[in-house]
């Protein structure tokens, strides 16, 4: 091998290294489901809450709930939905949690359905990440991550490398599926 | 022959449904009379970081007000960051001057959980113009209708949160309630609105 290859070869490979974890911080699989970027939103000082962000997609032929979820950075979590009714914000809880039928898409997103980070024991800067689970009826638990974003942001920003082709089919941007 | 009367049935059905839509339509007073005396002042709220606001002294100075908490986690900050950004692009604008007088008013509807300290600091994370009012809890009741607002307490597991109007009430420098921004519309618009606000 000659020293051009080697070195075209090393490049790759700090390439395929520098993507790689950005991909994974964003995207993450447990069973049929399919988690797509989660993230939050910067808080103004001393706020008790945020709301928490995701594209879940079942791939499965059996519908799946996302049922609770814990964040050591909130007393608790819960999941919730918001709507505008006539010009008044209407907020309540979903306390059987959010349904994600089979073959489908559902997103979590600002004005629609939400995670809500209750006690924040922390405010939360653009930049940073904060770290939890999500629990789902068959799927179970996983891991993730979410990204803060800023604090006016009203969608999550498109520049994390993993949409790939066909990767956002079937999404119901923006609120409600 | 059943299956025709059901389909007839269901035609005279729908057609008296629509028309009771519309009857309900052009019968329902509209809440919010652009220009007209009945939203708004005046009022008088403590301000969370001293004293009272008394709409009288506002005179000369057009306003914005709008009805939230700080355990509201998307169209308040949401708000508050947008309505930050539009004053700083007016502050840059033609219009710079006129804005140093314009003032946001956040009235929390829950004062129980929003103190006058609780209130500041989350303040202080948006524009300085952005004043926050506290008002008792026995005085939301007729504050809130005075701007035909709603609000409204929503248990959860964890304890409640507020159904409220989204609204930004815009009041001009006379105290004439001139229109409302939403979210939902375009930074453009929300611009507009301003724009013509201050040169009322």
């Amino acid at each position: 091998m000659n020293i051009s290859k080697c070195a075209a070869a090393a490049a790759f490979l700090c390439w395929l290294l520098a993507i790689i974890p950005s991909v994974q911080a964003h995207d993450y699989r447990v069973g049929a489901l399919r988690i797509d970027h989660p993230w939050t939103r910067a808080t103004p000082a001393g706020a008790k809450v945020a709301g928490g962000y995701l594209v879940v997609r079942n791939e499965g032929t059996e519908p799946d709930r996302l049922i609770s979820a814990g964040f050591a950075v909130s007393g608790t979590t819960e999941v919730h939905e918001m709507s505008m009714q006539g010009g008044t914000m209407m907020m309540r809880e979903l306390p059987k949690g959010l349904e994600i039928p089979a073959g489908k898409s559902v997103t979590l997103a600002p004005g629609g359905y939400h995670l809500m980070f209750i006690d924040l024991k922390q405010r939360l800067t653009e930049g940073g990440s904060i770290k939890g689970h999500l629990v789902f009826e068959k799927a179970g638990k996983i891991e993730v991550e979410f990204k803060i974003e800023a604090m006016g942001k009203r969608e999550h920003s498109h520049d994390h490398g993993s949409h790939g082709a066909g990767g956002h089919s079937g999404h119901h941007h923006g609120a409600k599926p | 022959m059943t299956a025709l009367k059901l389909v007839r049935y269901g035609a005279w059905l729908s057609v008296v449904a629509l028309a009771a839509i519309v009857a309900y339509v052009l019968l329902t007073p509209e809440p919010k009379q652009v220009g007209g005396g009945r939203i708004g002042g005046p009022f008088k709220v403590a301000m969370a970081k001293g004293g009272v606001l008394d709409s009288a002294t506002l005179s000369g100075r057009p306003y914005a007000l709008f009805f939230g908490f700080t355990q509201c986690p998307d169209i308040c900050p949401g708000t508050l960051s947008d309505m930050t950004s539009l004053m700083d692009t007016l502050d840059k604008g033609p219009q710079g001057e006129a804005t140093k007088a314009l003032r946001m008013y956040f009235i929390t509807v829950d004062p129980e959980r929003d103190t006058d300290k609780v209130l500041v600091d989350y303040l202080g994370s948006f524009d300085g113009r952005v004043v926050g009012l506290v008002p008792k809890l026995e005085e939301l009741p007729a504050l809130a209708k005075q701007f035909a607002a709603f609000y409204a307490k929503v248990p959860t597991s964890s304890g409640y949160t507020m159904n409220h109007t989204a609204a930004v009430y815009l009041f001009d420098r006379k105290g004439s309630f001139v229109g409302t921004i939403d979210m939902q519309e375009s930074r453009d618009n929300q611009l507009a609105k301003l724009q013509r606000l201050l040169t009322r």
